[in-house]
């Protein structure tokens, strides 16, 4: 046998140097790595925001008016609302609304428009370009636009906004999805799988998704910015989260009246919303980099 | 008629009823028509092919790219597409019809009774699965398949995995079933291709120019080893390849294809003793030889599908062409013993 094959010890080596070259060239931008930084800080601000607030219970219904509108200091430092209450505790917590909401809609987003676009793209035919038709009428309207109608037409909670985001968004991941399943369904691995008898469900579903993942988690990434941007729109129309609640987008429509004199009230929550956003983006920018250099290595390994 | 010497190869009888009904071919294509709708018109690609595969016998099927021996290999395993349509003409595999049976029952035959290698090792492997991830998925969904999932986890079929991949002589199994395809070399991801293969004790290999993608000494290595493993298991193989040495390595009989047509069948030897059609005769006259001379080929290219010539198909590259091969399609005949050619220089091709 000519060919020389590692040992069980060296295929592990290899395997964590897999990783750490992907974490290298993770590493090459410093965008990227800032965009961790915050997301990282996002997250642990969301997961311990009842250790690391100031005033945990001003989070929720709590009415201090001697203490209102107070400029930043060192008992509030970053000032506090109208009603007296820690901006820097709501927004702590504010962290944990944005990051569940986003996640939520993007797993139903993920799990609605990924099987449709594998369906559409491998089955084609009749039942593909229905789906894809309502795909497109979905497209034509701004997300944003729908979610509102969609709002508005249910009563206004968080909930609701958060499922009013979600028919807004699976239609992007069908036509993501769609385009995937359609160039891989041409690779030869899934003909080989036909030729030794697999199933189409399996093929469409344990052949050819698991090839489509990494764009699919780039996308999830960068979503992640704009869900949370558009939950906060919704918030801040009043459409969504409503007050005492410690959204973001609801601080800030609170927080307008009193602009520009007690500036901190609106200021710091949209801070809040634009860091989390620019973090997503540049998460999301940095692992696409990751995984376009995989895919061709891979094309080029052929 | 061709190949009687091979009905009782041994190994046939090792496998399944074989043993009642060894002279019934294991496959038999029987006058085969394919059309192509295609955009510029109707290309009548496969133009009444038959061939017959016995078990534990081993075939070739040789012909220029375009010839359309992969569309008869898919035709075999119905994984034609969309645009083709098998105008007439009939697939018996073990006794069935298999135009007539319905796509579920075709997938129960695919993997299990017939398996396919195909030609590219480089992407004939899913990349985002390991090795082992595969030959335990194939293996739990061609098994009783109750419960896969709980199959999957199967000691025991992680050991049919492992003794597969030792049977097509991967050196330290272990280690290569948690690889993935792109860790592999060439030779090795073939191997794994063909192991794919054997887990569910086909008893019909198609090999889609097999080895074609490697260098050529992997690929000697590859064929040496397969035709010893069909041997021992008794397996009937049909090759499909493009090279006359390919198939002289591996081959009992070869048939020689040309313009979606069977132009030659011969057994292996008596084919490279002496060629009948004109065509086989240019074929092995375009292999170059270690004297380093290089063969003549054969003038001009494939025949135009969709308007072919209207008789015998080769006759606007033969250099014998005659009058009647312009008016006249010959038949594939016993111009010899034990050989069939459909050419008019051979008395019995031509219809009176």
């Amino acid at each position: 046998m000519a060919e020389i094959v590692a040992t069980a010890g060296e295929l592990r080596v290899t395997r964590t140097r897999e990783w750490r070259k992907m974490w290298f060239r993770f590493r090459q931008s410093n965008l990227s790595l800032l965009g961790f930084g915050i997301i990282a800080a996002v997250i642990l601000a969301a997961v311990f925001a009842p250790q690391l607030a100031p005033y945990p219970h001003h989070a929720g219904i709590f009415v201090d008016f001697d203490h209102a509108l107070k400029a930043p200091s060192a008992y509030n430092w970053l000032g506090t609302d109208d009603a007296g209450r820690d901006i820097l505790s709501r927004m702590l917590f504010g962290a944990r609304i944005s990051l569940i909401l986003g996640l939520m809609v993007l797993i139903i987003a993920v799990a609605v428009g990924v099987p449709l676009g594998v369906v559409a793209g491998y089955w084609g035919g009749r039942a593909g370009d229905l789906i894809m038709r309502v795909t497109d009428v979905f497209l034509a309207v701004p997300p944003i636009a729908l979610a509102l109608a969609v709002t508005a037409a249910l009563r206004p909670t968080l909930t609701n906004a958060m499922v009013a985001i979600a028919f807004a968004w699976w239609p992007w991941y069908t036509r993501l999805v769609y385009g995937q399943v359609l160039s891989l369904k041409e690779q030869q691995f899934v003909e080989a799988s036909r030729g030794l008898g697999a199933s189409r469900w399996r093929i469409a579903f344990r052949e050819i998704l698991p090839n489509a993942w990494s764009p699919i988690i780039v996308k999830v990434t960068l979503d992640m910015g704009f869900v949370i941007l558009t939950s906060s729109g919704l918030s801040f129309l009043g459409l969504g989260a409503q007050p005492p609640t410690p959204e973001w987008g609801t601080m800030i429509a609170e927080g307008r009246d009193y602009l520009p004199g007690a500036w901190w009230a609106a200021t710091f929550p949209g801070l809040a919303i634009f860091l989390t956003v620019l973090g997503f983006n540049l998460l999301g920018d940095g692992l696409r980099d990751v995984f376009d250099v995989e895919i061709e290595q891979w094309r080029a390994g052929n | 008629m061709a190949g009687r010497q091979l009905t009782d190869q041994p190994g046939s009888r090792e496998r399944g009823n074989a043993g009642t009904r060894c002279q019934e071919p294991l496959l038999s294509v029987e006058d085969l028509v394919i059309h192509f709708h295609l955009y510029e018109g109707l290309a009548r690609v496969i133009n009444g092919v038959s061939l017959t595969i016995r078990r534990g016998e081993s075939v070739a099927l040789v012909g220029e790219t375009g010839c359309g021996k992969s569309i008869t290999a898919k035709a075999i395993l119905g994984l034609l597409p969309p645009n083709a349509e098998i105008v007439s003409g009939r697939i018996v595999f073990a006794g069935r019809d298999l135009r007539r049976l319905p796509e579920e029952a075709l997938q129960k035959i695919r993997g299990r009774k017939m398996a396919m290698i195909f030609q590219d090792p480089g992407t004939a492997l899913n990349p985002v699965f390991t090795v082992g991830d595969q030959l335990m998925d194939v293996a739990s969904w061609q098994g009783a398949s109750r419960a896969p999932l709980v199959r999957r986890h199967n000691g025991e079929l992680r050991r049919r995995c492992l003794d597969m991949l030792r049977l097509v002589r991967i050196p330290d199994p272990e280690s290569t079933f948690r690889r993935y395809p792109i860790e592999l070399s060439g030779g090795m991801r073939q191997r794994v291709l063909i192991a794919l293969a054997l887990l569910g004790e086909p008893d019909l290999l198609i090999a889609d120019e097999l080895g074609t993608a490697l260098d050529v000494s992997i690929q000697d290595q590859i064929l040496e080893e397969l035709r010893e493993l069909v041997r021992t298991q008794g397996l009937s193989v049909l090759y499909i390849t493009h090279n006359l040495g390919v198939a002289r390595l591996v081959s009992d009989r070869i048939y020689v294809m040309y313009g979606g047509e069977i132009a030659e069948v011969a057994p292996t030897a008596a084919m490279f003793s002496r060629q009948l059609h004109p065509y086989s005769q240019g074929l092995l006259a375009a292999i170059p030889r270690l004297s380093g001379s290089i063969g003549e080929g054969i003038e001009g290219r494939i025949p135009d599908y969709i308007d072919p010539p209207p008789a015998c198909r080769f006759a606007p590259r033969c250099p014998f062409r005659m009058a009647i091969c312009d008016q006249q399609r010959p038949l594939l005949a016993a111009s010899e013993p034990g050989r069939l050619a459909a050419c008019h220089l051979y008395p019995a091709s031509t219809r009176r």
